[in-house]
């Protein structure tokens, strides 16, 4: 049974992974859909690449360092299709993440962490991975 | 863009990530959780409820709310984080 507004995302690649779409809004008000992970293992919103970040950061963010290499932090206005509006995100990019990435499936361009999945709810079964709107409070 | 340009660019926005590493503490200690916080040509430069809000408030000052680094309050930033 479909719930209203959950979004489905059967698995994708070798080996098969959780993921789901984004829509990355610049401020010229380019609009372009990507493919992400979704990986509760990562403490960042979201991961891609330093092509991605230079088109759709609004600001920098501080940057940080990780067992990935150094990343650069840059704001991102992103929307999920039919789940969420305009949000706001420090995302980071990394070259080396976005290419672990895509040894499972060329389709994927970055990573969603746990923080980007906690602004929704998400789960999975032996299917696919669903997402949909929070919880309203 | 002139490499000239762009080089004063790079060096400013370093000039913002320095001093976001100085005062990470001050900000941590003395700003409420959940503001966003903006950081412009090495000083803090402004605070508001939300993101957009921050970048109008720059703008409103004369600055140029695309070269400001943004941090939020409240947020941990480790020097150092590991991906699963």
């Amino acid at each position: 049974m479909i719930t209203f507004n959950e979004e489905q995302f059967t698995y994708k690649g070798s080996p098969p992974r959780s993921w789901f779409e984004i829509t990355l809004q610049a401020l010229d008000g380019t609009i372009e859909p990507l493919d992400v992970l979704a990986d509760t293992g990562s403490p960042f919103f979201l991961i891609v690449s330093e092509d991605t970040i230079g088109r759709f950061k609004m600001n920098d963010g501080p940057a940080i360092n990780t067992n990935f290499g150094p990343m650069k932090a840059g704001w991102l206005q992103l929307s999920i299709p039919l789940v969420r509006e305009q949000l706001f995100v420090e995302g980071y990019s990394s070259e080396a993440v976005v290419s672990a990435a895509k040894q499972s499936s060329s389709d994927f361009e970055g990573l969603a962490g746990l923080p980007l999945l906690r602004l929704l709810q998400f789960g999975g079964n032996a299917d696919f991975f669903w997402i949909k709107p929070p919880v309203s409070s | 863009m002139n490499s000239h340009n762009e080089r004063d660019l790079n060096n400013e926005r370093e000039v913002n990530q320095e001093a976001f590493r100085r005062l990470k503490g001050t900000i941590q200690h003395d700003y409420p959780p959940g503001r966003f916080l903006a950081i412009y040509q090495g000083e803090i430069a402004g605070e508001a409820a939300d993101f957009m809000e921050l970048r109008r408030l720059l703008q409103a000052s004369g600055k140029d709310p695309n070269r400001a680094l943004i941090a939020q309050t409240g947020i941990d930033y480790p020097d150092y984080a590991i991906i699963f």
